[in-house]
């Protein structure tokens, strides 16, 4: 076979620099002088803006330039001959800074030329030692040389230069005023600086001279980037760069006319300025201090710069995002009947996608017969391509026999959609890499998408009218490596937390609970139909009960797809969490044995087989047995716990939701209890008799009191409804086994559903002083302020149901916000670490090559292939080779250490720890050490991540993909009522955006020796440690006009309250130019001078006394035995100072600080520390290796960096890579002046350019080391 | 107030702990505790400056601890203060190689923080062997400022490496390097 001779190009590096006029001209192709377009014929006029030479439009026209069709010409580039320079609107910022550090004379830089070579020196001893030069370099020089009076050079005196927007430069001459500088004049001085010179700017000469930032000539682009659309009236429409450069051809072509015929000045002063509008509105249309050009209709016109920048921009929407073929989408519905790896396609996409598949003699009978059916016909096929390349549509051809006849080995089918092959499906927004999965095809009726509910909980997909996307990859290579990586059951466990995403839900729990619970007997009619539903084919196990009848328990049956050795122990979700567990003989059933594959007891619900549960009994089978046996367990037990539920019958009533009416008596009690409690509550708050709780005015106090009161009568009428109701209750059912609805919810439907909230305060909003005109003005009772006594079961009154309605709106609003914000966040984590990969060394590199961490994770264990975390799990490995091996004389500590101490450079220190805990407690054998040791060894090899694994990208996802679920504005209350902090959502956006002060800065304060034994002890650090200024002390600070002087009335019980004595109250206030006096309660403070008494008056309030400057409140509480302060407000230096503090442990929640005092690896630890902490706050299971990575990344620098424009992304290598994220264009304009290029060595420059990414299987090479050859030819 | 050790003593003796300097001689001359120390590694001779907090360090501080250097034949000094540094002094420190410690620089061994894990410098051996195994040059390392609390106390300079003895949640332990920038 002749081989195919295929052009394969990669780019290797996009260079970016300036075009010189020169360059500009010789890539032209025509001088465009007209500014018409088409003539009457509708032919394009020479030398106009549509010239033949710039292109073609029209399909079967031939390029005049190249010869090529529209197809396969390039475009050809135009330029217009300006006729006077025009500065270029996004540099005048460059511009301007360049002017004021050059000589208006020489042009030299304004340095002397032994700081030059100092600076020289500095900057070669910055590249070695940083291999490259870092911007603020350029910046100080600049500064720097901004500062001359007079050049050092030439010794011509430098005036002051004034920039104003857009484009207006002028210059300060001391004896005529200010001058303007023509782009002419800018232009002349800007040539005159010299190469060498330049280099100090930070400019790359060679790429781009400054003068080429003043246009002399604009390059016009060519047709394709504008082309003219022909509207269905037949009218031609412009694009609107086409109309721009109309402009620009006519005022040109009018200053041309004036400046030959000797116009006078003004004249072309004013059409130059009107040139220099035109061109900088073709570049930029909204750029500040111009009014944006605009269309006939009003609408403002889009220009370059509109193009490439933002979500719709080029880079955005066409470069980094790039449609496909091959694709259908469609609504998706539910079927229990399919395999968790297949996706049932209706027949008419299968119809309408296709795969190609070359002819061999073995297929070539088969695809004949798809030939023959053609396109319509179901299996059929659409194309043939021959092995010439050319493509025969079925559709097209007549005789479709014939054309199979002809079909030979070699060629290739586009045959339909069929059974098994493998496709590729998707659900937006797609979060993780889960949201990608591939499944088989299965052809089915109907119009849906099917997929089986399992895989419901990773594609966060429900049935409400959601639509799914479906691609069929088209190459070999992309078949298999979707089929080897990308199937559903290599994606049950979530690379987030190390446990199964993909598990049971909703009815399947339910069912499950029902059938194996005790009363659970099955007859063997019964057993017969659910087990050939979920294709058993081994034995009948004994009958439990023999007699009258055989009956098989649930239990019984669902051991039979446990596999035969699987022993596990754990405690089901029903389990009541009682003081004292009794383990096999819990009265709940809750808690489960399986040994050797069998259910000894307890039932089965959320926690052994339920989706994002970790160390459940699905989770064991699928670390234990692999993911073929996970699936095939999911798969059997669905389908007949689908079954049995249906011959069950399960549905949740009305009747269900009434209470007995006991317990309604009991919930009427606990109301008017309550109800008598805010009473008094509201009698003590109207007395004034109320305590003021610290940090909170009396109104709000009064607040939290009756919201934790009512938060009470909630909780307690929704216990006893809870109580009230037995585990008959279809309701308790689902809640209990955790398929469905909390207690929460039960409480609401059957007893009351509690108070409603706007803001997280109760609702006050609406008329003057009261929420509706049914209540009095100020009433504070419960009703009057959205408390909802009635349940859902007995229905909301008027009043409650419009309160319900405010609250539920919030709800709402709340879910818009919170996507959009956890959206943005992901975008940001996404793109400050998609380049990171873990290279075949075990270290964490970023696309230039830079460590990131030297081992992944510490560990270098992938969190997918953790036991939930951990490398190994080796108690239960131990376990395991327990009872695998037969018992004999255990190994001695001594030999378990020799062996475990040859192992040490192979396993990481914490399981070698672990191993030696275990050992010593299990007492194995010589050999059960061994294989212990040797299955560690094997399991954490297998464990780690392999090389080219996007690491970045899956904790970038590991974490913004949770941050959907966490909730927006929580204030969480830590440990101390008094004190909030903010947490969840707004709290990790605080953390990766590295903000200077977090909105609640606070630190915990621990103490040393026997301040932390006692309470009082503690509060005497705390007064040291809270800042008092002089204000906190006084009653009153006024100015005294007769004495001149300032007055301070001090407040005695404040004084006591901070411990501050008025001896130490004067030592403090000893100040130059000030007499102080302090004369029993006041203190008279006279300045010398008279003038500064006001400024005083200013500056005595705010004087400090004593403590910490920023720490506005102190609590002690006691945590765990000892006593700690929690402040408000942080100053990690200055109070780890203070006697009496533990330095060793204190801490803040202000990174930025602990950077500053204890060092960026202390920030970094502290950053894991608070992010953790916020995850695990929400209860969101995420790997600590994400975080760790994240961290990482934010301190690589040795600087707190955010996650984002200003900080890691900002600092990419690829200058396509920022400029896709954000501030686009400013991103490349920078890179030209700089010369810069781009080595396409991370993510999004690939796809920009259209090449496969460095990461994963895209990673791999064939590498050949062309110098070793050459020594072997010698 | 009588106290024992002044924060500034305090800091000093931190520091001399720290970087393993060598204490000769302790004096206290008006409101300035000098030492008097050696730096083993370097074979130099060093002097400690505690100037006490209210004080702002300006030029002409700096120029008489130059003398006192000089006095005593000592080729390199360090300030320590709570107080401020004038510009002026800053620049001229570096001339005169003598190291102004920020008055931020804790009082306390920070090293026995729980976050903060041990920094130590990599010998030029131990550094040749960390770029050959990686293959890299040292400015692909995370990076750490010199002007870190944890590099400041252990006297590192900007072109060293340091390893970093870190706690694992995840391995037990681990080690990290970091190099020093400016």
């Amino acid at each position: 076979m002749a081989l195919e001779e295929i052009v394969h190009k990669i780019v290797d590096e996009i260079g970016f620099g300036l075009f010189s006029p020169q360059d500009i001209r010789k890539l032209s192709v025509v001088e465009v002088q007209t500014p018409d377009t088409y003539d009457e014929d509708g032919a394009p006029i020479t030398a106009g803006l549509m010239d033949g030479r710039l292109g073609t439009l029209e399909p079967r026209q031939r390029c005049k330039t190249c010869g090529n069709t529209a197809i396969r010409c390039p475009g050809h580039f135009g330029h217009i001959e300006l006729a006077v320079p025009i500065i270029h609107i996004e540099f005048t910022k460059i511009i301007y800074n360049i002017l004021r550090a050059t000589c208006r004379n020489c042009g030299r830089i304004l340095l002397p030329d032994d700081r030059i070579e100092k600076i020289q020196v500095r900057t070669n001893r910055a590249r070695q030692l940083l291999g490259s030069v870092p911007d603020e370099v350029y910046k100080n020089n600049i500064q720097e040389m901004i500062k001359a009076k007079q050049c050092p050079h030439c010794g011509a005196m430098q005036y002051k230069i004034t920039f104003e927007k857009p484009t207006k430069l002028s210059e300060e001459i001391p004896e005529s005023g200010s001058q303007p500088l023509t782009p002419s004049m800018v232009r002349e001085r800007l040539e005159r600086i010299p190469d060498e010179d330049l280099e100090l700017l930070g400019f790359n000469p060679e790429a781009a001279r400054p003068e080429w930032m003043v246009l002399q000539v604009l390059p016009v682009p060519p047709v394709y980037v504008r082309p003219s659309i022909t509207l269905e009236s037949g009218i031609r429409s412009e694009d609107d760069l086409t109309h721009k450069l109309v402009d620009i051809i006519r005022i040109n072509q009018r200053l041309k006319e004036n400046m030959d015929a000797g116009a006078p000045t003004l004249i072309i002063q004013d059409l130059s300025e009107l040139l220099q509008y035109h061109v900088t509105t073709y570049f930029n249309n909204e750029a500040s201090g111009i009014p944006p050009a605009r269309h006939r209709s009003g609408r403002a016109l889009k220009t370059l710069s509109q193009r490439l920048k933002g979500k719709e921009g080029r880079f955005r929407s066409n470069l980094s995002g790039k449609r496909v073929d091959f694709s259908a989408r469609t609504v998706i519905s539910p079927d229990p009947n399919l395999d968790i790896n297949e996706v049932g396609v209706p027949l008419q996409v299968a119809t309408r996608l296709s795969v190609p598949e070359k002819l061999t003699e073995w297929n070539i009978e088969e695809m004949r017969k798809l030939v023959i059916n053609g396109p319509e016909k179901y299996p059929g096929a659409l194309y043939i391509i021959r092995p010439d390349g050319k493509r025969i549509r079925l559709e097209f051809v007549v005789d479709r026999e014939k054309v199979a006849e002809a079909l030979e080995p070699g060629f290739i089918v586009e045959r339909h959609l069929k059974n098994g092959d493998i496709a590729i499906f998707n659900r937006q927004p797609s979060l993780h890499r889960m949201s990608i999965m591939a499944h088989h095809v299965r052809v089915l009726p109907y119009k849906t998408f099917r997929l089986h509910l399992c895989v419901c909980p990773p594609y966060n997909a429900d049935f409400d009218g959601d639509e799914m996307n479906l691609h069929i990859p088209q190459s070999e290579e992309a078949r298999t490596e979707a089929r080897l990586l990308m199937q559903v059951q290599d994606q049950i466990l979530s690379p987030r937390f190390g446990g199964p995403i993909i598990g049971a839900i909703r009815d399947f729990i339910t069912a499950a609970y029902l059938f194996t619970r005790k009363a659970n007997y099955l007859t063997k009619d019964e057993v017969g139909r659910l087990l050939v539903a979920a294709r058993y084919e081994g034995p009948l196990p004994e009958p439990q009960i023999k007699k009258p009848q055989p009956l098989w328990s649930g239990k019984q049956i669902f051991s039979l797809f446990l596999p035969k050795d699987l022993n596990c122990v754990l405690k089901a979700t029903i389990c009541r969490g009682c003081a004292k567990c009794l383990k096999e003989n819990c009265p709940y059933d809750a808690y489960v044995v399986v040994k050797n594959g069998e259910l000894k007891c307890g039932v089965i619900d959320r926690r052994s087989i339920g989706a994002e549960q970790s160390e459940s009994l699905f989770h064991r089978i699928i670390k234990d047995y692999g993911t073929q046996a996970a699936r095939e367990f999911l798969n059997r037990i669905t389908r007949m716990l689908k079954l049995f539920i249906t011959m069950r019958g399960f549905t949740y009533s009305y009747d269900e939701l009434v209470l007995s009416s006991k317990a309604e008596d009991k919930i009427r009690k606990t109301m008017e209890k309550i109800e008598k409690r805010i009473e008094e509550l509201i009698d003590s708050y109207r007395r004034g008799t109320m305590p003021r709780l610290p940090g909170q005015t009396i109104e709000d106090s009064f607040e939290i009191y009756v919201m934790n009161e009512l938060a009470k009568a909630r909780d307690e009428s929704g216990k006893v409804a809870d109580e009230d109701f037995t585990l008959e209750n279809s309701g308790i059912i689902m809640t209990r086994t955790g398929a469905r609805g909390s207690s929460l919810n039960i409480g609401q439907m059957s007893a009351c559903v509690g108070q409603q909230a706007v803001r997280g305060k109760r609702i006050m909003r609406g008329y003057v002083g009261r929420a509706l005109p049914h209540f009095e003005p100020g009433d504070p009772s419960p009703k009057a302020r959205g408390f909802v006594y009635s349940s859902y079961q007995k229905g909301l009154d008027s009043v409650e149901f419009f309160f319900h309605a405010m609250g539920g709106r919030e709800g709402l609003v709340d879910t818009a916000v919170r996507t959009q914000q956890s959206g943005y966040m992901q975008r940001r984590l996404i793109n400050a670490l998609e380049h990171l990969r873990l290279e075949y060394d075990g270290t964490v590199r970023n696309s230039a090559g830079d460590i990131i961490q030297l081992k992944y994770g510490e560990d270098g264990v992938d969190p997918a292939k953790s036991d939930h975390g951990r490398a190994v799990n080796v108690s239960r490995l131990i376990e395991q080779i327990k009872i695998a091996i037969e018992k004999s004389r255990p190994a001695s500590a001594e030999y378990i250490k020799k062996r475990l101490k040859e192992f040490e450079s192979e396993l990481t220190p914490l399981l070698i720890s672990e191993l030696k805990q275990g050992l010593a407690k299990a007492k194995l054998s010589k050999e059960g050490v061994e294989k212990a040791i040797k299955l560690t060894v094997k399991h954490y090899k297998r464990a780690l991540m392999e090389p080219g694994e996007a690491v970045g990208i899956v904790a970038a996802q590991s974490i913004g993909e949770p941050g959907t679920q966490m909730t927006l504005r929580t204030f969480h209350y830590a440990g101390v009522r008094e004190q909030n902090v903010t947490l969840g959502l707004p709290r990790l956006i605080e953390i990766v955006d590295a903000r200077r002060i977090p909105s609640t800065p606070i630190m915990t304060i621990y103490l040393t020796g026997k301040h932390k034994k006692s309470r009082e002890a503690a509060v005497k650090v705390a007064r040291n440690i809270v800042h008092t200024a002089l204000e906190d002390l006084a009653q009153a600070v006024y100015e005294d006009p007769v004495h001149e002087e300032i007055v301070v009335e001090l407040n005695k019980t404040m004084m006591e309250d901070r411990e501050v004595k008025s001896q130490e109250l004067k030592d403090k206030l000893k100040m130059e130019n000030f007499t102080v006096r302090i004369r029993g309660n006041h203190i008279n403070i006279k300045p010398k001078k008279v003038e500064a008494l006001k400024k005083l008056l200013d500056k005595v309030p705010s004087l400090h006394i004593k403590g910490v400057p920023g720490i506005k409140r102190v609590l002690v509480t006691e945590e765990r035995g000892e006593w700690v302060i929690r402040t408000d407000g942080s100053n990690l230096s200055k109070a780890l100072e203070v006697p009496g503090v533990d330095s060793c442990r204190t801490t803040t929640n202000n990174v930025h600080e602990i950077a500053k005092t204890l060092g960026i690896e202390a920030a970094r630890n502290a950053l894991i520390h608070e992010a953790k902490g916020v995850l695990e706050e929400q209860g969101l299971d995420v790997d600590i290796r994400h975080v760790m990575l994240v961290a990482d990344m934010m301190t690589s620098t040795g600087e707190v960096q955010q996650i984002g424009r200003h900080g890691v992304s900002g600092k990419k290598s690829s200058v396509l890579a920022r400029a896709a994220f954000e501030i686009t264009v400013p991103n490349i304009i920078d890179a030209a002046v700089k010369g810069e290029s781009d080595p396409l060595a991370g993510v999004t420059e690939n796809v920009i350019v259209g090449q496969s990414i460095p990461i994963g299987t895209g990673l791999v090479e064939l590498y050949m080391s062309t110098s070793e050859l050459k020594g072997e030819n010698k | 107030m009588i106290e024992e050790e002044s924060l500034e003593e305090r800091k000093a003796n931190v520091l001399i702990k720290l970087r393993k300097y060598k204490l000769v001689k302790k004096e206290k001359v008006k409101d300035i505790v000098s030492y008097l120390i050696e730096i083993p590694k370097e074979k130099q001779k060093a002097l400690i400056w505690c100037i006490p907090e209210e004080s702002t360090v300006g030029i002409l501080t700096v120029n008489r601890l130059g003398k006192a250097m000089k006095e005593a034949n000592v080729e390199r000094g360090i300030i320590i203060t709570g107080g401020r540094y004038t510009h002026a002094a800053k620049l001229n420190a570096k001339k005169k190689k003598i190291e102004l410690l920020p008055r931020i620089f804790p009082s306390f061994d920070i090293f026995e923080h729980e976050l903060v894990p041990k920094h130590e410098i990599l010998t030029p051996k131990e550094r040749e062997e960390l770029l050959v195994q990686c293959r890299i040059q040292p400015y692909q390392l995370p990076q750490i400022k010199a002007s870190d609390p944890a590099v400041k106390a252990i006297g590192a300079r900007p072109g060293d490496i340091l390893r970093i003895i870190r706690k694992s949640q995840t391995a037990g332990m681990h080690i990290a390097y970091r190099y020093v920038v400016e």
